[in-house]
């Protein structure tokens, strides 16, 4: 109540001192019309349903009513005296406001501003804020400043601006064009698809008349009149169809639906018409036709059976395969069914089951391969596939199958199956064959006697094939590790030349390399070479021979034999000449050596040389002895032998043999011939011969003496004379050659000797044989048939 | 024996043959007469009496084997003895076909030579007296014969 008095005489303070510059010295009436007068004001000043605050010039609040403390929230005391900044009650923003206020009232206007704050009890207020400059006397004293609580009318102003943009932001959403017309049918607004649809910009549609839009192609009766019921009727237009050509989008069928709108604030109606473009429904509803029709074209000519079902597997719909193979006339006897009304128990139940867990889990079943036995018992494959049909909310509603018989499929499958079996089996025997060919093929490269070869210039192989190892005894390894040294290493000194001369030829003149060689094998036996090759090539910088080799020592060894056959007719047919031609002289010395021997023999002893022509005369009877003998051999070998067989004692023969021969004096000879043994049917005269001549070898064999022994034995068959000398032996390497022709290890020898006894003795039907021990001596048997048919000729 | 009484004829055609060989035979004893030729040699055997012709089948104008033909018969009959450089059956059995009493192949040891040209002298001897023997027997079985059928 004191604060209230305070007010109240602050504001009758200022009409005092106002009264007190007027009217100074008035009396106590005066003064009491004045008190009465206050004290009203304030009571109007207090009940004002305005908010009245008196600021000082200086803008401290000197007096506030009952209502602006409502607005405040506080209390008087928390005020009065401060200056309305320091009120705190203002934001920055309002304060600004406020301050710029002031100046303009300063300037002598009036204002009005909006502000907004938080009172003491929080709570956010609108105010309308009229300040009024008050002079007194044309002085400025203060300022009255009239709030006005607009915060309900601001909420309401809010609202129904939100609900305005709502609904236009409804209409600019929607996407067929609508337009908001008059009562003159003028356009008001149009939404963004209106301009979008009917590329239009707004200036040329607002505020236009809706005929002049579509160059009043629009201005038809029934539409006026119908435009006209809307205005005045109230009654909405639904789907009213008009067909226009519009030069911008073309033809177009339109539906228009109108509605009358009135609004709160407008009083005059306005029409809402929707503009729908209907060609696009018309086009989808055709395209919508065209598909059901491509649908009902696939359902009823596809042979694959295609079913919709419902979520409980009650068919829905059944294309014409699936009604044929179930055997009904018309797809439509399938709704409502299930598939228990048409397959077997087992069957259905396992589809159900597939479908139900379609329905249940949403997950297709594709492809599955399902056996069917229909009512006639028919045997039938299908491939099944199912997906679930969902609703808008996505929930499985039903499913739909498709199902390809692949009855033949399965067959042809089958067969398929059948023939890729057999084609397997035929591949695997064709693989066999060739395997085997293959191996026949390697056996017989493994068998060829040709080694083939790739080697450097240098000669250092780098490729031959296995078999190298048959003909040469190293392997492939082992000529790799060992180089050219090896191959040449082996080569016969005789032949190295020839055969590096032709390599190089190859290499260097590009001659074709064809040699045959000697080269010693791994065992050390020498064997025959043909070895060639044709051309030279590079490859990474070598230059590389191909070639190939064949063992040819077989051939080799016809082709001496046979040279020394030629070699043979050649003595044969000159034999006899040279023969004849050696035995007249030869008949002249023995002569002659006779006659000398007597006549050193008539010499008288006295003579000093006498035993020097002794020695002579027996040297030279030596010399002609063994010419004879070599005239002889000649003579035997060459002629055609034929034989004069005569029982004869070996005895005989024995002593006939030695007394032809000069024994030398440190040669023991035992004759150990049993004095009954058997008389042989022999040629006697050739086989002195056979035993002259291996007497000879014997006697030879050992020159510095030793033992001879002529010793005779029997078997059933055969006499065995083994004639057995302690000499130097035959070397092993030529033991197989000593029978040969013209073969002989001595320095004097023509090497017949040994060839006419075989010769002599396998044309009495024996065999002549040899064993020798280098150092120890040789043991030669001459075996011959006892009393047997014996060859003849030879 | 007497060798002294004994002629050979040699016919070759090699004189150095000829010279050994009668060297040598002469040396045992017997007188040697030689021939270059198978005409000298026919000359030679039908002015003279030899014993034995010691023939080469090889001759300048003819056959060994031929000249066996050509010489004259004689009484004793003639030893006629082959040596050839050309020893052959053909020739050995042609040989002795034709009259050969000895076949022999060049060269000879003169040993086997004087041993033959001996046996082959004796044996004529024997033939000469068996034959002589036989002609006595002969002589001696006609004059019986005849005397017998003259009733002598």
């Amino acid at each position: 109540m004191k604060s209230n008095m305070a007010g109240i005489l602050a504001f009758s303070h200022v009409g005092n001192r106002k009264m007190m510059r007027e009217k100074e010295g008035t009396d106590a009436e005066v003064q009491d019309a004045f008190v009465e007068s206050g004290i009203r004001l304030r009571k109007i000043f207090e009940n004002l349903s305005e908010a009245v605050i008196y600021i000082d010039k200086y803008g401290k609040i000197l007096d506030l009513n009952r209502k602006a403390l409502e607005l405040y929230g506080g209390s008087k005391e928390e005020l009065l005296g401060k200056h309305f900044t320091r009120v705190n009650i203002f934001s920055p923003k309002n304060m600004l406001t406020l301050m710029k206020n002031f100046k303009k009232i300063l300037s002598g206007e009036e204002t009005r501003v909006n502000v907004s704050f938080k009172n003491k009890k929080g709570q956010n207020l609108s105010l309308q804020c009229s300040t009024y400059a008050v002079r007194i006397n044309g002085e400025l004293d203060g300022f009255l400043v009239i709030l006005t609580d607009i915060t309900e009318r601001r909420k309401a102003e809010l609202q129904a601006k939100e609900a305005r943009e709502y609904a236009e932001d409804i209409v600019e959403t929607i996407r067929e064009p609508l337009v908001v017309l008059d009562k003159d049918l003028r356009v008001v607004s149009a939404n963004s698809a209106f301009y979008r649809t009917f590329k239009v910009t707004p200036e040329r549609v607002e505020k236009h008349s809706i005929y002049e839009l579509s160059k009043y192609k629009l201005d038809i009766a029934e539409l006026r009149t119908r435009l006209q019921q809307v205005l005045a009727e109230n009654v909405a237009i639904e789907d009213f169809e008009v067909e226009h050509n519009f030069p911008k989008i073309g033809w177009r069928i339109m539906p228009l639906n109108a509605r009358r709108v009135s609004s709160k604030t407008n009083k005059e109606p306005l029409i809402l018409l929707a503009i729908e473009d209907g060609t696009r429904r018309k086009e989808a509803e055709k395209e919508l036709l065209f598909q059901r029709k491509l649908f009902d074209a696939l359902m009823d000519n596809i042979p694959d059976a295609i079913y919709f079902k419902d979520a409980e597997s009650r068919f829905i719909r059944i294309n014409k395969a699936h009604a044929m193979r179930m055997g009904l006339k018309a797809p439509e006897e399938a709704i409502g069914k299930m598939d228990f009304d048409f397959y077997p128990l087992e069957f259905a139940q396992k589809a159900y089951e597939d479908e139900q867990n379609i329905v249940k889990t949403g997950k297709p079943l594709l492809r599955k391969t399902e056996r069917i036995v229909d009512k006639n018992g028919q045997v039938r494959w299908v491939s099944a596939t199912k997906v679930p049909i969902r609703d808008d909310l996505g929930q499985v509603v039903g499913i739909v199958g498709i199902s390809r018989d692949i009855t033949k499929l399965k067959q042809m499958e089958k067969k398929l199956r059948k023939y890729s079996q057999r084609l397997e089996e035929m591949v695997k025997e064709r693989t066999r064959q060739l395997r085997k060919s293959e191996e026949k093929y390697r056996r017989l490269i493994q068998h060829i006697p040709d080694v083939t070869w790739t080697s450097t210039q240098e000669g250092k192989t780098i490729f031959i094939s296995d078999n190298v190892k048959q003909v040469f005894g190293y392997t492939p390894e082992e000529i790799y590790r060992k180089g050219e040294r090896l191959w040449f290493g082996r080569i016969h000194p005789d032949d190295l030349e020839k055969v590096k001369k032709a390599y190089k030829a190859l290499f260097e003149k590009g001659e074709p390399y064809e040699v045959e060689y000697r080269i010693r094998r791994k065992d050390g036996k020498w064997i025959w070479l043909y070895d060639r090759a044709r051309t030279t090539y590079w490859n990474a910088g070598r230059r590389y021979a191909d070639g190939a080799f064949s063992d040819i020592t077989e051939r080799k060894e016809l082709e001496e034999r046979l040279k020394k056959a030629e070699r043979m007719a050649a003595i044969g047919s000159t034999a006899a000449m040279v023969g004849h031609d050696l035995r007249n002289p030869l008949q002249v010395m023995m002569n002659l050596v006779y006659v000398g021997k007597k006549i050193v023999k008539s010499m008288p002893s006295s003579l000093a040389f006498k035993p020097r022509f002794e020695k002579i005369c027996e040297a030279m009877e030596r010399q002609v002895q063994y010419m004879d003998k070599i005239v002889s051999d000649l003579q035997d070998y060459a002629r055609p032998m034929r034989l004069e067989l005569a029982e004869t004692s070996l005895l005989t023969i024995m002593k006939n043999v030695l007394k032809t021969l000069s024994i030398p004096k440190n040669i023991e000879v035992a004759v150990m011939v049993p004095e009954d043994f058997p008389a042989l049917l022999v040629d006697s005269h050739l086989m002195t011969r056979v035993f002259t001549n291996l007497v000879l070898n014997a006697f030879q064999a050992m020159p510095q003496g030793g033992r001879l022994t002529i010793e005779a034995s029997l078997t059933d068959k055969e006499a065995l004379v083994h004639v057995k000398d302690t000499g130097i032996g035959i070397e092993k390497e030529n033991i197989s050659k000593i029978f040969n022709p013209l073969f002989t290890t001595k320095a004097k020898g023509q090497g017949l000797g040994l060839p006419v006894c075989k010769r002599i003795v396998e044309a009495h039907g024996g065999s002549i044989t040899v064993q020798s021990t280098v150092n120890k001596g040789t043991i030669f048997t001459v075996k011959i048939p006892l009393r047997q048919e014996v060859k003849k000729g030879g | 024996m007497d060798k002294t009484k004994k002629r050979i004829l040699i016919v070759d055609d090699d004189k150095d043959i000829l010279e050994s060989i009668k060297e040598i035979l002469e040396a045992d004893g017997y007188r040697l007469d030689t021939a270059e030729n198978g005409c000298e040699a026919i000359e030679k055997a039908k002015n003279n009496f030899y014993n034995m012709a010691l023939l080469d089948i090889k001759l300048p104008d003819m056959e060994g084997t031929e000249l066996l033909t050509q010489l004259p018969a004689t009484t004793p009959k003639m030893m006629k003895v082959i040596i050839t450089g050309y020893p052959s059956q053909d020739n050995a059995i042609r040989s002795l076909n034709l009259g050969a009493d000895a076949y022999l192949t060049k060269p000879i040891w003169p040993e086997k030579l004087l041993e033959v040209v001996e046996n082959k002298l004796r044996e004529q001897e024997e033939i000469e007296e068996m034959s002589q023997a036989k002609m006595d027997e002969l002589i001696q079985a006609r004059i019986r014969r005849l005397e017998k059928e003259h009733g002598l």
